[in-house]
């Protein structure tokens, strides 16, 4: 049954757009939101974008190095978002603020 | 397998039904994040990225990694968007920023750079014919739909064969980098400035004493010098 799914006709630029339209999305909420916790769930959104890029080529080139790939991104996600929300979390508390423009201490 | 089911054909390609299911998930993917970075509640858009993350698993099963479709709804939206939702609730959030507050160039430049780039990446993949490039490679890995499908365990015991044995490497140092975290989560959530002795000299929250470890008293040099042995 697993092998028929995959024997998809659908061609590899639809799945290949597909990530960089997810991409593209991802960066402008990078640059458009100034709530870090925002911007932290479109870099989730750019990863998820690229892990589908991945997962396209290991099928098309019928290799498993792309989902091996794809496990270490989720596994770097799930350690990055523990440290990440500590941070936020920690800066929240001392700050009573997740406004960019508000933690600019380090600015000339 | 796509059977000429709707009579269409965009750009030579076959609409059956699993072009159509494509772009079901795709589109549902690609509103769900738009309306994701347009949200002002922050809640809001943690919850349509769930739902984009939900797209992305169901596509993952196109392509033939049911494993990985599994760990993305396990892990990304059972676990780490779950951690987003905690974080968000918890930090209590309520209004949103919005476009015009931001600083003058980003605010303008922001979304025509993005339309930029990723009309940019859309150009470079449509006019570089990959696929007929990718179906022309001359060597390709040994694990095709057909030949996963041999083993008993299909998919999931293709990624157990591959990552316990060529990667197995990469899976212990991926172990060690979760172990860092862990630590530093439970470093970065301590609190410095109480009368704690376990807490003295932490990185974390600071509820307003100074920090024991930068400022020691004079007893606690004398008690660290001592026990580094002078």
């Amino acid at each position: 049954m697993s092998g028929e799914i995959a024997n998809t006709s659908i061609p590899l630029a639809w799945f290949l757009t597909l990530s960089a339209i997810l991409f593209g999305i991802g960066l402008v909420g990078v640059l458009t939101r100034r709530n870090v916790l925002v911007i932290f769930m479109s870099v989730e959104l750019m990863m998820n974008a690229i892990s589908l890029s991945l997962l396209a080529f290991a099928r098309y080139l019928n290799s498993m190095t792309g989902q091996m790939f794809v496990i270490f991104v989720v596994t770097i996600a799930a350690a990055e978002a523990a440290i990440g929300l500590g941070l936020i979390i920690a800066l929240a508390r001392n700050k009573p603020t997740v406004d960019t423009r508000d933690v600019e201490e380090l600015k000339d | 397998m796509s059977m000429n089911v709707f009579g269409l054909e965009i750009f030579g390609v076959v609409i059956g039904f699993q072009e159509v299911v494509f772009l079901l998930l795709g589109g549902i993917a690609v509103g769900s994040s738009l309306m994701m970075i347009i949200q002002r509640n922050a809640i809001y858009s943690a919850l349509f990225l769930v739902v984009a993350f939900f797209q992305f698993g169901a596509i993952y099963i196109m392509l033939g990694a049911e494993f990985l479709a599994a760990l993305q709804v396990l892990v990304y939206t059972g676990a780490i968007m779950v951690l987003f939702l905690f974080v968000i609730m918890l930090l209590q959030l309520s209004e949103g920023p919005q476009l015009r507050d931001l600083h003058g160039f980003q605010a303008v430049a922001a979304w025509p750079l993005g339309l930029l780039l990723t009309a940019e990446l859309v150009a470079i993949i449509l006019t570089s014919k990959v696929s007929e490039q990718v179906a022309n490679v001359a060597v390709k890995g040994s694990y095709s739909p057909s030949e996963v499908a041999k083993y008993r365990g299909g998919n999931v015991e293709v990624i157990g064969r591959v990552l316990y044995g060529d990667f197995l490497y990469p899976f212990e140092v991926a172990s060690l980098i979760l172990l860092v975290a862990v630590v530093g989560a439970v470093i970065l959530s301590r609190k410095f400035g109480t009368d704690d002795l376990v807490a003295k000299g932490g990185i974390g929250i600071n509820v307003g004493g100074t920090s024991r470890l930068l400022d020691p008293t004079p007893e606690e040099r004398t008690e660290r010098a001592r026990q580094d042995g002078y």
